[in-house]
């Protein structure tokens, strides 16, 4: 994906209720474009498949 | 001073010392030397004196005692205390004092520590860049120009310089044993869901943990065994009972599995000397009786911001409000991060959530190999103290922001334990950190291995030298 333009992030911005204001914009555009990136190229086989729990449930930690 | 707080509990416990004279002399210490390191926000010195006396009385009545009676207690300002100004680093909380105490502050109370104050810390645990908003600049006993790290800095500055016996900090991705690393402690976070986060100010409802910050292992059992355990107000801890910590130290290390976590031994990432002391420690565990061996998790290497989106985003769904209406009350560097947080698409958090549930999968099946793992807690010690104004690119922002490798992130993400404890000292005369993680409620295993540690060697028992400050 290409990166963000500093347009784009303001709009989306506005679209999303969040005020940002010009001075912060450029580097709220730089962190966001960078931190989208950072995950693209990550791949697993089982990356679709997994449910996105951020722990194990309660139960089963009980078993182990 | 120099005593831990389990040789201090078992001396007042004796009559052998007076709860006032240590209160009084702890006291004594902050007014000398606090006004450089500046650990605290706030001293609550009336309340702890009263707290030493009525700890007294308690003591010649021969009543029973609690494990920590006596014992002055300092916290990180992120957790409410009843009657005490709690900031949790920001000017958006100026003025605020809960009527109650968090859990785990109002644990150790009832078993009988004595609260001196409340500790400094990075805004809203949220990491490095931005000046503190109280106190000034907290500083690294070791060496007053470089950074005591975060964001629980006043924990790690208080244990260090003696300016409290005990002290509980909280660990979102690092901030309990980043700064028990750099200023040369004993700092363990606890599983996820292990302690109480009710009346823990949140920043990452998913990733947060409350834990002790001591002096040795063994005062970390006593603490974590005190402040551990179910609790109704928060909903996320787990119902299993809470293990006699202090009792499992008693275990040697014979035949315990403990694995060097290849991905944070790299030279190219980590200070030479760093590695030399974590790779003394494993052979020093082996001595012990360790069966050590080298462990690998490649997805390491892969994971990419996806720690950041995890941690980011739930701290901007926590702080969007007053990121709307009071921004200018935030550093630069916090109000950024947030707000870049703030427009994550859901696509990339989804996936960086499965990311998370995949390492867990990765994370645990290591411990079927291994019963520990060690790593440095940080790839070199404390660096000079630095205050960030902005990036001003793409390229800055992806050098600062793009990802790079942290050691205390794994066993956050996992929701495991891990603790950080000294195992060395730089040619510079600054701590090293060793981090020693295990698998889910297996504290009892962190602990274990840690205390058989540090009785084979001296290095958590070395002083930063501070009489010139007063």
């Amino acid at each position: 994906m290409s990166d963000l333009t500093f347009q784009e992030v303001a709009a989306l911005a506005k679209a999303s209720g969040v005020v940002v204001s010009e001075d912060d914009l450029e580097e709220v555009t730089h962190r966001l474009n960078v931190t989208i990136t950072g995950v693209e190229e990550f791949s697993h086989p089982d990356l679709d498949s997994v449910n996105p729990l951020p722990f194990r449930p309660l139960e089963e930690v009980d078993d182990s | 001073m120099d005593l831990s707080g389990s040789e201090l509990a078992r001396l007042i416990a004796a009559k052998a010392v007076s709860p006032l004279e240590v209160v009084t002399g702890y006291l004594d210490r902050i007014d000398r030397l606090d006004p450089q390191l500046h650990a605290y926000i706030t001293v609550c010195r009336e309340e702890a004196l009263a707290g030493a006396r009525e700890a007294e009385r308690a003591v010649l009545r021969g009543e029973s005692l609690g494990p920590l009676h006596g014992l002055p207690l300092a916290v990180k300002d992120q957790f409410d205390t009843a009657g005490v100004l709690t900031t949790c680093g920001s000017t958006i909380l100026e003025g605020y004092v809960p009527t109650t105490d968090a859990t785990a502050v109002a644990r150790a109370k009832e078993a009988g520590a004595i609260l001196l104050g409340k500790l400094n810390m990075t805004e809203f645990a949220a990491g490095m860049g931005d000046r503190y908003k109280y106190s000034g600049a907290a500083k690294n006993p070791w060496n007053l120009e470089r950074s005591p790290g975060a964001s629980s800095s006043g924990s790690g500055i208080a244990i260090a310089a003696s300016l409290c016996s005990i002290a509980l900090g909280e660990d979102t991705g690092g901030s309990i044993r980043g700064p028990a690393a750099l200023n040369g402690i004993t700092g363990l976070r606890p599983t996820w869901g292990r302690v109480s986060r009710h009346g823990m100010f949140p920043f990452s409802w998913s990733l947060d943990a409350g834990g002790p910050m001591t002096r040795t292992v063994e005062d970390a059992a006593l603490v974590l065994g005190v402040i551990a355990g179910h609790d109704p107000k928060d909903p996320q801890t787990s119902r299993l009972p809470t293990p006699d910590y202090l009792h499992g130290l008693k275990d040697g290390l014979e035949g315990v599995r403990v694995g060097l976590l290849r991905e944070f031994m790299d030279p190219s990432d980590a200070d030479g000397e760093v590695l030399a002391a974590v790779r003394a420690a494993a052979s020093q565990m082996g001595e012990l009786g360790a069966d050590v061996g080298e462990a690998s998790l490649p997805m390491l290497e892969e994971l990419g911001t996806a720690p950041a989106i995890i941690s980011e985003s739930d701290g901007a769904a926590a702080h969007r409000q007053w990121l709307n209406d009071r921004p200018e009350e935030y550093g630069a560097n916090i109000r950024r991060r947030l707000l870049a947080a703030s427009l994550l698409p859901s696509q990339v958090v989804h996936k960086a959530a499965r990311m998370r549930a995949l390492f867990r999968r990765e994370w645990l099946k290591l411990f079927e190999r291994f019963d520990v793992l060690i790593s440095p807690t940080s790839p070199s010690v404390a660096g000079r103290i630095e205050y960030v104004e902005g990036v001003t690119g793409r390229a800055e922002a992806e050098r600062r922001f793009g990802g790079g490798k942290s050691a205390t992130f794994p066993a956050a993400w996992a929701g495991s334990p891990a603790m950080s404890l000294p195992c060395g000292f730089s040619s510079d005369d600054m701590p090293i950190g060793l981090q020693v993680m295990a698998s889910h409620f297996r504290e009892d295993l962190v602990l274990r291995v840690g205390r058989h540690y540090q009785e084979s060697t001296t290095w958590h028992a070395m002083r930063p030298e501070l009489g010139f400050l007063g």
